[in-house]
């Protein structure tokens, strides 16, 4: 499938999610699955621009889409700097945020006109000053987002206290600064914080105002999770402050930066089993109340924590396995666990789930794994990435060209072949239903 | 918490080999005549999963001297004294100071030793009574550092940045590398954190890595363009 269009770096089928896996499936290939449906909810932030974090996922079908759509990009590396900017991306949609930036990747910046950057401490503010001293500044501001209360828990941006001394190193090294960043997390749901954050911004503009610096952006940072529904929560929280604080008229640009949000409901992952283990019911876990004989199962994925699902381990991802192959309704389940296959204390997906007995061969299903799962392949991770198979359906295919502004250099490396070609002699069946 | 048998099994072995050496640098009369070593070693074997449905077991032996040491000024916990290091010559190195400028200072062993690795202190003064100390080690062009405690507070994070900065314009380090305990209850907080400042998660397995127990290491990688390397410190 992949040689049938020679120059296209990847293709786009429209297939029932179901049996495709299937069918297509290699056994030592894992694969990620884009169904497309992000793409529309960008426009749903209103007036607010959204800036999509590469890090995130920087899989090339998710930038082109976007950047067709007219997102902005923030990148935290010339890496994803110079990705963005090849899909002709213009600099002025693209800000550098990176709590501690190489030297060598300011100047990039610099010499690639990427002028907005994100600082939150006077150190910072001096590498900038440098290496860029015509860079547009927003300062990253802390806010009361305190999940889990810790002592010692990061937190990123500089108090309110220290904003003064940070305006003033900012005055007396000549940097503007043009705006102001804060950052919620989508584990913090208090609509509280928002409202001390988007006050404490208000008081910002106005000691820059005192500094002589006019400031003319907010960003409203990211922390939006891939559901809709959290989505509206939030706006709803969030646009009647913003029309309080900074309405219409006032020149404020309103920007964002969002990146689970875009792609996390958007893939999913397909894991083989290689390696299983019954162990006795009693010294599974302590846990288990249950003086039950049946065995517990202990299966090795071909992917783990050092792979793709490496917000397991920083606690961010609650991966639910479903099984690919059919089986009875009454087929009896037992208690197992998921591992990766490092075979390390840590590396371990699921502790404890009820699944029917599956052997080596099978497969797992994992949806909404899209956020923090695709790095970019390093001297440090050499894993092997797993395939990746686009998928969209007609109708979100139609929409976007209606919706997006995509220009012919930009679509390069996007091709659609047309289905109806697509289905002939292939042996996957052909479905016009949509994909959700 | 999963028991034992869950993990696949191994059997490892360490000892402890120690003995002394001529240092010609000195006249055979004078106390620095010799050097005392002591390096412990660790023979492990190990079970690992293939993905064709396989496994095997593999003898891998590492070399558990190697630890950033603490330096005399310092207040952080002793981490680098487990490993059998020895403390006989560890009181008679002295760190010289390398370069100091803003709130940073930064210390190395002294050149005359020609050890390598090189431990490479980075001191970052936070108020007129504390800084924050990351203590490392230079090994080729890879730097392994200790976080401090507290690594996660404000005044660190500037140090660390301050540190990186350091590292990037007056050397040609090409990676460097953090690391803390793997069993530590704000895992999650430290690898978000770091994650977010540009660290990325390295593999255990990795070959770059030294064999320290029970760690995780977090790598930022530095882009260099070649033609801009700076010199090395001495």
């Amino acid at each position: 499938m992949k040689g049938f269009i020679d120059n296209a770096n990847y293709f786009i089928g429209l297939l029932d999610e179901g049996t495709n896996l299937g069918n297509v499936i290699d056994n030592y290939v894992y694969e990620h699955t884009l169904t497309g449906k992000n793409a529309f909810f960008v426009g749903d932030l209103g007036k607010i621009k959204p800036f999509y974090t590469v890090k995130c996922n920087s899989t090339p079908a998710v930038l082109e889409i976007l950047a067709a759509l007219g997102t902005g990009f923030a990148c935290s590396s010339k890496t994803e700097m110079a990705l963005v900017q090849e899909l002709g991306v213009s600099p002025e949609n693209i800000i550098y945020i990176n709590t501690c930036k190489q030297v060598s990747q300011i100047k990039y910046a610099a010499k690639v006109g990427v002028n907005m950057m994100t600082c939150d401490s006077e150190v910072e503010l001096k590498k900038i000053a440098r290496n860029y001293p015509n860079a547009k500044v927003l300062l990253h501001i802390a806010t009361e987002d305190n999940i889990g209360g810790e002592e010692g828990n990061m937190k990123f941006g500089t108090t309110l206290k220290n904003c003064s001394h940070v305006l003033e190193c900012a005055k007396e090294l000549d940097v503007q600064t043009i705006g102001v960043k804060f950052c919620i997390s989508s584990a913090c749901k208090e609509s509280q914080v928002y409202v001390h954050a988007l006050s404490d911004t208000g008081c910002m503009f106005d000691m820059a105002e005192e500094f002589g610096f006019t400031m003319n952006v907010l960003d409203i940072g990211g922390g939006f999770t891939g559901t809709e529904f959290q989505l509206e929560e939030v706006n709803h929280i969030i646009s009647p402050l913003l029309d309080v604080y900074y309405p219409e008229g006032s020149g404020v640009k309103i920007i964002s930066e969002s990146g689970s949000y875009y792609v996390s409901s958007a893939f999913t992952l397909a894991v083989n089993i290689i390696a299983k283990k019954v162990v006795e019911n009693d010294k599974f876990s302590s846990g288990e109340k249950t003086g039950s004989d049946e065995p517990v199962f202990v299966y090795y994925m071909n992917d783990g924590v050092y792979g793709s699902f490496a917000s397991k381990l920083s606690e961010d991802l609650n991966a639910v396995p479903e099984v690919h192959k059919k089986y009875k309704e009454d087929e009896p389940l037992f208690t197992s666990s998921l591992w990766g296959p490092s075979c390390e204390e840590l590396d371990q997906i699921v502790e404890n789930c009820l699944l029917p007995e599956l052997n080596m061969g099978d497969w797992l299903i994992f949806d909404n794994i899209g956020a923090d799962s695709f790095h970019e392949p390093s001297a440090f991770n050499d894993f092997q990435r797993p395939a990746i198979y686009y998928m969209m359906s007609f109708n979100d295919w139609y929409e976007m060209q209606d919706s997006g502004i995509t220009s012919d250099t930009m679509m390069k490396n996007f091709f659609v072949p047309s289905c109806i070609q697509l289905s002939q002699g292939e042996s996957f069946p052909l479905n016009t239903q949509f994909l959700y | 918490m999963p028991c034992n048998r869950l993990r696949p099994s191994f059997y490892s072995l360490s000892y402890i080999k120690r003995g002394r050496t001529r240092n010609y640098h000195y006249p055979i009369w004078s106390p620095f005549a010799y050097y005392l070593y002591c390096y412990k070693y660790r023979v492990t074997l190990q079970e690992k999963m293939l993905p064709c449905y396989k496994s095997i077991i593999y003898k891998k032996q590492e070399d558990l001297t190697l630890r950033p040491r603490c330096c005399l000024q310092c207040s952080e916990s002793p981490v680098g004294l487990q490993g059998g290091r020895s403390t006989e010559q560890g009181d008679r190195d002295q760190l010289q100071e390398l370069y100091s400028a803003g709130n940073l200072t930064v210390l190395a062993t002294a050149p005359l030793l020609h050890q390598n690795p090189v431990q490479l202190d980075f001191h970052f003064r936070l108020t007129p009574q504390t800084s924050a100390h990351w203590h490392g080690l230079l090994c080729d062009h890879r730097l392994f550092l200790d976080i401090p405690r507290r690594a996660l507070d404000q005044g660190n994070r500037d140090s660390l940045t301050a540190t990186l900065e350091y590292v990037e314009e007056k050397t040609n380090v090409g990676s460097v590398f953090v690391n803390f305990q793997n069993d530590r209850n704000d895992r999650g907080a430290l690898l978000r954190a770091f994650s977010y400042m540009g660290f990325e998660l390295v593999r255990p397995d990795h070959p770059a890595l030294p064999p320290w127990d029970n760690v995780i290491f977090m790598v930022y990688p530095l882009e260099r363009d070649l033609g801009d390397l700076p010199s090395e410190p001495p």
